[in-house]
């Protein structure tokens, strides 16, 4: 199991190279002048000339991006050509909202998903199925800017129940709660739909199999044989959807935020998009990629604790 | 009796091993050597891990053998002039001479290791603790410098051996660059009878499809005799000019390349190397291929090995499809040929697979085995997954095609009954290794090889009333391949094992005529 | 005659296919003796695993007994309700599968999976279970026990692993032990293993065991008593020494004809021409008829009522009838 850890781990930093190339050639092809940007509308030839050699945008494409990578590996993500701030502590101010919905959201899906997943594999082909199954098609077609300006509306303008906007507290909080909610489920739709339609497959291929003949033969109570012979072995499926959802989430919060204004990087990559500040957007694009990478990490350990033919596979 | 039977395959040695890691490979095919003649049903048995599996894929080449060889005498070198044949045609000059450096080098680590042991001698005489630590380190060179040297004379003997595979004992010749000669010129008629083969399939495929137009061409018939009677006569030359060279330089100025190269049985022994067949692992892709036209599989699962998107007519159909140019129509009507001579009805060419029971589905594998110019086919447990009384019925339209189309078949199976009954002969293996080799009744009747009479007594009897031993109960499980036992690989849960067995692989002997084993109770032959 | 451990009386059971209802046994009775050994014999189609499945309550859903009584130890099962019915299954019944290397959940260790259900039926504390469950994998003749119950299925072979799942479901000491083609799977060795290891349990708990298989070699080597089943319905039934020295159903007849036999020596492998009758088929009469080289009018129009011709051999068709008249015939 070591090997299989370590093997991980390694392939993690390979990736997170790969990644910080893609980010720097892809930021570095795209039209438009930096230069220009950064010494603004009123300047001289001679004045982009200067910035241009400042910036150090005249060197070669391969300095550029060794100069990038040292400055990744000390956490130095450059300047904002908009705000002239360290990018970094700008990313730090907003991350922990961007987390803060995308964890809630990771959470109602899980809560909601998985449960029914399974319920309607147990009621396969009966009314619930057949409910279920046509919501969870909608929640995947629904867009969620849509969802969570039709939710605002209802809760927050009508009801007033909600607050509108806004995230100043994390969401185990009554407050950070009340805030979450709304974004949250709007951007669960997607996800938790996944969760229902993998569980649902997964948990039916689970009770075909010989090892569940085998519990019912014993006699064994329902209850027993869904949660402790089936479950475990339709959670792999499920915890491989967890990861690659994660990335869902993250992306999906980018448009969230828009909607329900939250300050976190979603809301920083789309500012930065908009200014056609480089180094905004290749940092945050690279810190939610470093992100996912992670997440997909942590997902693979996991199989090692539910699979314990990943452990003894030397 | 075996002296009229025609030889279709033989196997020397063959060897199969997967890596799995550095060091470690699954040993799945160890040192098989047997042949199998035209015309016979030849079963194969053993439990799981045993090989047999493994064994009839490698025959067919669908994996590679890591070592030895499978040669097939279906078809003459000749009518198929492999390109390998060239190459090796190309290499005798050097197989010799590397055979002589090995050979040179070894007798030179030799005079190091007779100096050492001079020294040896002269300490041990001496006899004080310091000489003895010295001699200590002595001894580990000395057997390092044996070890090298035998190493030498096997790749020197190698080397032999290749070359014999071409050229028999005229691998020792000293006149070899005249013997290449001959054996170029040989090549150059092989390769003109070849092509004269290709334009005779040709003409016999334009041949084939005016006649089912309704024609009759008789100029097309002309041309193939013309272009068969080409082939057959640079197959004649190629044979001639071989047969010069033996005659021309057999036994005449042999080279002392090693020790044994002078003495006469060796130079037999080289002989008997020599290929008359197509040595299949050898062979290209493409040629390989072509063998494909004339060995077969067919596998356990009828419903795995047939495509179920596809109707059964079409997966026949795929068979000409890819060997052969025949025009939809042709193909059409030959594989409805082919369904009712298995006993199904031509309207199940347009049948899916699942619309099939496994017994009309098994058929339906058996139908594209036997497609083209079959001639070989590998029974892969193909009848262990039928209810018996579908089994009945398959096998006895397995003995009826045998007899019509003069199949040979490699039969693989767990059903000591239906090998019995169904076989002519049965090879039994264990763990990858042969054990024993008879004609089904005689193993039945006098198994020799202690694995053997423990299978036979598992089998059930269907005799009531018969006391049924629990004592001949085979205990344990088959050892890992991967880390098979040292010597025989039996040894481990043999009622009969002998010292002998943990340390030294039993050699294959003809106890019998015909009865082959491989076990240390027979090593005195 | 034995105490009866299962009693099985004209079981009718059918699925549905297709918003059809379409009968799968029509009508199959048997019994079970403690101590005893009876092998139902049948090919695919014949309804010996639907027979299982309605014994132990295991029907899929499109499946259901219409009519008739399934007796354990006297109480009748076709009443109860499934809580009952799945009580009953894992403590007086047990069952093995035929495949092995499947039957046992790959997340779960050994010692896990055989003491659940000691816990749950037996009231067992933990560790009373735990001690029943390596004293039966030593009783199988598995070395190191406490070592495998601290394994996973994905680490032992399949001829361990069915071992285990005999240990399983014997811990228990079941009445009846129902046995689904349980060596099919396994080479020859390791099936003999298995065999005498069931034949010498089966002495020890005092089970009667339903023995399901299409091999009549095993049949030889284990059977008290067989059932030979045809399409749904039982065909013959008989002590083993009647069946095999006078089998008299033509369907018997030609399985054995059809089964090569490994200690004769010149054995004529027959086959039995046409195929098996699916689910589906309307056939009237003897099912067998279309392969029957006997068959007459009677045969296509009516069904054969069994008749005992010897005590306790059974056959159920009108040629036999005919060579036997008068013979007991039984409901």
């Amino acid at each position: 199991m070591r090997r299989y850890v370590i093997k991980r781990i390694a392939l993690m930093f390979l990736l997170l190279l790969g990644m910080s190339f893609i980010v720097f050639a892809s930021l570095y092809i795209a039209p438009g002048d930096p230069a220009t940007m950064v010494a603004g509308p009123s300047a001289t030839e001679a004045d982009i000339e200067i910035v241009r050699n400042s910036l150090g945008l005249d060197k070669p494409f391969l300095t550029q991006y060794l100069i990038y990578l040292k400055k990744l590996i000390h956490l130095d993500l450059g300047m904002s050509y908009s705000s002239r701030q360290p990018i970094l502590n700008e990313i730090l101010v907003r991350l922990p909202n961007t987390l803060n919905l995308a964890c809630a959201a990771m959470i109602l899906s899980v809560l909601v998903g998985i449960p029914a997943g399974i319920l309607t594999a147990l009621k396969k082909d009966t009314a619930v199925d057949n409910v279920v199954t046509t919501c969870s098609l909608v929640g995947i077609s629904v867009p969620n800017f849509l969802l969570g300006t039709v939710l605002m509306y209802v809760f927050s303008v009508v009801l007033k129940w909600l607050p509108a906007g806004g995230m100043t507290h994390f969401f185990w909080t009554p407050v950070g709660f009340k805030e979450a909610i709304l974004p949250a489920i709007a951007l669960s739709t997607g996800t938790i739909a996944s969760f229902t339609r993998i569980g649902r497959s997964a948990m039916l291929e689970v009770l075909q199999s010989d090892y569940i003949r085998t519990a019912k033969s014993k006699g064994l109570k329902q209850k027993a044989i869904i949660g402790v012979h089936a479950l475990r072995n339709a959670l792999i499926p499920l915890v491989t959807q967890f990861g690659t959802s994660f990335g869902g989430l993250l992306g999906g919060a980018i448009i969230t935020e828009q909607v329900f204004v939250i300050n976190g990087i979603g809301t920083y990559l789309i500012k930065g998009i908009t200014n056609r500040d480089y180094p905004v957007v290749q940092s945050t694009v690279l810190v939610i990629a470093a992100m996912f990478i992670i997440i997909n990490l942590l997902v693979d350990l996991l199989y090692c604790v539910i699979d314990p033919r990943i452990k003894y596979e030397e | 009796m075996s002296e009229e039977r025609k030889k279709l395959l033989e196997l020397k040695k063959l060897k199969k091993y997967f890596p799995v890691r550095r060091g470690v490979s699954i040993k799945a095919v160890e040192d098989v050597t047997f042949s199998i003649y035209e015309g016979e049903k030849f079963g194969v048995v053993g439990e799981s891990g045993c090989g047999k599996s493994t064994l009839g894929r490698v025959i067919l080449q669908l994996y590679p053998q890591t070592s030895g060889a499978c040669i097939y005498y279906g078809r003459t070198k000749d009518e198929m002039s492999p390109k390998y044949q060239a190459k090796e045609v190309a290499k005798l000059l050097e197989y010799q001479k590397k055979a002589q450096e090995f050979y040179q080098k070894s007798l030179e680590i030799d005079r190091k290791a007779e100096a050492i042991r001079g020294q040896v001698d002269a300490l041990s005489a001496l006899g004080t603790d310091r000489e003895v630590k010295k001699n200590t380190s002595l001894q580990k060179k000395l057997s390092e410098l044996e070890f090298q040297s035998k190493e030498l004379r096997k790749d020197a003997s190698r080397q032999l051996r290749e070359g014999s595979r071409t050229v028999g004992s005229l691998i020792l010749c000293k006149d070899l660059p005249k013997v290449q000669d001959l054996f170029r010129q040989a090549q150059k008629e092989t390769e003109a009878a070849a092509a004269a083969t290709r334009r005779f399939r040709e003409l016999e495929k334009q041949y084939e499809e005016s006649r089912l137009a309704g024609r009759n061409d008789d100029g097309l018939k002309a041309k193939m005799d013309t272009a068969k009677s080409e082939a057959d006569s640079h197959v004649e030359a190629a044979r001639a000019l071989r047969q010069k060279a033996f005659q021309d330089y057999r036994g005449k100025d042999i080279l002392p390349i090693t020790e044994r190269t002078l003495d006469p049985a060796y130079q037999a022994k080289l002989d008997g190397n020599y290929e008359t067949g197509i040595n299949l692992g050898k062979l290209t892709r493409e040629e390989m291929r072509e063998m494909r036209r004339e060995m077969q599989m067919i596998f356990q699962d009828p419903a795995a090995s047939l495509d179920p998107r596809q109707s059964v007519g079409k997966s026949i159909e795929e068979v000409f499809v890819i060997n052969t140019d025949f025009p939809p129509a042709v193909r059409r009507e030959k594989t409805m040929d082919l369904l009712e001579k298995v006993g199904l009805k031509r309207e199940h060419y347009w049948s899916y697979p699942n619309a099939l029971s496994g017994g009309q589905k098994q058929r339906v594998g058996i139908a594209r085995a036997i497609a083209l110019d079959t001639k070989f086919v590998v029974l892969d447990e193909s009848v262990s997954a039928l209810d018996v009384s579908v089994q009945a019925q398959i096998l006895q339209l397995l003995n009826e095609l045998s007899a019509e189309k003069h199949l040979t078949y490699f039969f693989i199976t767990h059903d000591l009954g239906v090998v019995k009954h169904f076989c002519d002969r049965i090879l039994v293996m264990y763990l990858g290794n042969v054990c024993e080799l008879a004609d089904s009744k005689e193993l039945f009747h006098n198994p020799l090889h202690p694995y053997t009479e423990s299978l036979l007594a598992a089998v059930p009897r269907l005799k009531i009333g018969q006391e049924h031993s629990t004592e001949s109960v085979l205990e344990g499980d088959v050892p890992s391949a991967m880390n098979p036992p040292k010597g025989c690989p039996f040894h481990t849960r043999c009622s009969k094992c002998m010292e002998i067995c943990g340390q030294e692989k039993p050699p294959i002997v003809e106890r019998e005529p015909g009865h082959f084993v491989a076990c240390h109770l027979y090593d005195n032959k | 005659m034995g105490k009866k451990v299962l009693e099985v009386k004209d079981l009718v059971t059918t699925f549905r296919i297709d918003k059809k209802e379409y009968e799968v046994l029509r009508g199959v009775s048997f019994d079970i003796e403690e101590n005893e050994t009876l092998c139902m014999v049948g090919e695919s189609g014949c309804g010996k695993s639907v027979t299982t499945l309605s014994i132990m309550d295991l029907l899929p859903n499109n499946g259901r007994v219409v009519s008739g009584s399934i007796k354990l130890n006297g109480q009748e099962l076709t009443t109860m309700s499934s809580k009952e019915r799945a009580a009953l299954r894992g403590k007086q019944m047990g069952m093995i599968f035929q495949e092995p290397m499947t039957a046992l959940n790959p997340l779960l260790t050994i010692g896990r999976q055989m003491t659940e259900g000691l816990v749950l039926h037996q009231g067992m504390s933990k560790q009373e279970a735990y001690d029943t469950a390596v004293n039966y994998l030593e009783k199988v003749g598995i070395a190191n026990p406490e070592d495998r119950m601290k394994q996973y299925p994905f680490q032992l072979s399949g001829g361990l692993r069915q071992r285990i799942m005999i240990a399983m479901v014997m811990a228990v000491q079941p009445s009846l032990l129902i046995a689904d083609e349980p060596t099919t799977a396994l080479d020859v060795t390791i099936q003999k293993q298995v065999l005498v290891l069931l034949n010498k349990l089966k002495k020890d708990v005092s089970t009667g065991i339903l023995f399901i298989t299409h091999d009549l070699g095993v049949v030889a080597e284990i059977a008290d008593r067989v059932v030979i089943l045809y399409s749904g319905r039982k065909v013959e039934e008989g002590s083993i020494e009647a069946i095999f020295s006078k089998p008299l159903h033509p369907y018997t007849v030609g399985l054995m004809k059809a089964v090569p036999n490994v200690d004769e020596d010149d054995f004529d492998i027959q086959p039995i021409p046409g195929t098996f009758p699916n689910i589906t088929e309307e056939i009237g009469g003897c099912r067998f008829h279309p392969r029957c080289p006997y068959a007459t009018d009677r045969c296509r129009a009516e069904v054969p009522a069994e008749i005992e011709v010897e005590p306790g051999h059974l056959v159920s068709c009108h040629k036999v009838a005919e060579e036997y008249p008068g013979k007991e015939v039984r409901k």
